[in-house]
């Protein structure tokens, strides 16, 4: 949710700013399937039911890892469109401690509960996945690069907890959106002829 | 006019998943209900 308020209100603020969503039409993005597709991976393993074995965990884990992988070729394709540097930091900070904690966000009993989220896990143990989420509970002392995982927390009524790479990918959407909507000098020239006529 | 309004939603829904598959925030797609 707070991932797609990010990516209106920089649709928003591009608008406010004199860009118009028909210029996206000039952005020239390949592949873009294989964004869609990770996306559709990653819908599974997170509304899915929450395994109860440590073999349908490791199995949604390699599902979330092969959607980043999915991920990683599109943004290496648009390595050049406007923003996809920090769009590719803020994943690849996420990959890094997802990867580096069995393939989940790691969060800790205390970010959940300040977040007004602990009603989600019925016990906040280690290693309990958090429903609706890519998130597993660990305790700060047992994550491995916790400093990059979900530690930003917006209290209720917002709940919600991000990362650091959440953060980037919104400073990405942020300037690709800026960017892209700005018209072209030939678009402009054309806009302008249409209007003198 | 058509196929360049295809295209901009093709660019909004590429870059909407882009984001939103990379990210990880907590409760993904909602604000985790009452209680």
């Amino acid at each position: 949710m707070i991932l797609m308020a990010a990516l209106l209100l920089a649709m928003v603020a591009a608008w406010i700013r004199g860009g118009r969503l028909a210029a996206l039409a000039d952005v020239d993005l390949r592949w873009g399937w294989l964004a869609l597709l990770g996306l559709a991976l990653q819908l599974g393993v997170i509304y899915g039911p929450v395994p109860t074995t440590p073999d349908g965990q490791s199995a949604q884990a390699l599902l979330l890892m092969g959607s980043y992988g999915l991920l990683c070729v599109f943004a290496a394709l648009n390595r050049r469109s406007p923003g996809m540097p920090w769009l590719a930091a803020g994943m690849g900070l996420n990959l890094l401690v997802m990867a580096a904690n069995g393939g989940f966000m790691p969060v800790t009993p205390e970010v959940l509960e300040a977040a007004g989220l602990g009603h989600l896990v019925s016990a906040p143990l280690e290693g309990t996945r958090v429903p609706m989420s890519k998130d597993i509970v660990l305790a700060k002392e047992a994550t491995r690069l916790w400093w990059l995982g979900d530690l930003f927390v917006l209290r209720p009524p917002a709940r919600t907890a991000f990362s650091p790479g959440d953060v980037a990918l919104a400073l990405g959407a942020l300037i690709f959106f800026h960017q892209s909507m700005r018209p072209s000098p030939a678009n402009e020239r054309l806009m302008a002829a249409e209007t003198e006529n | 006019m058509k196929k360049a309004y295809l295209t901009v939603v093709y660019v909004v829904l590429t870059i909407a998943a882009m984001v939103i598959a990379s990210g990880a925030p907590l409760v993904f797609g909602g604000n985790g209900g009452g209680g």
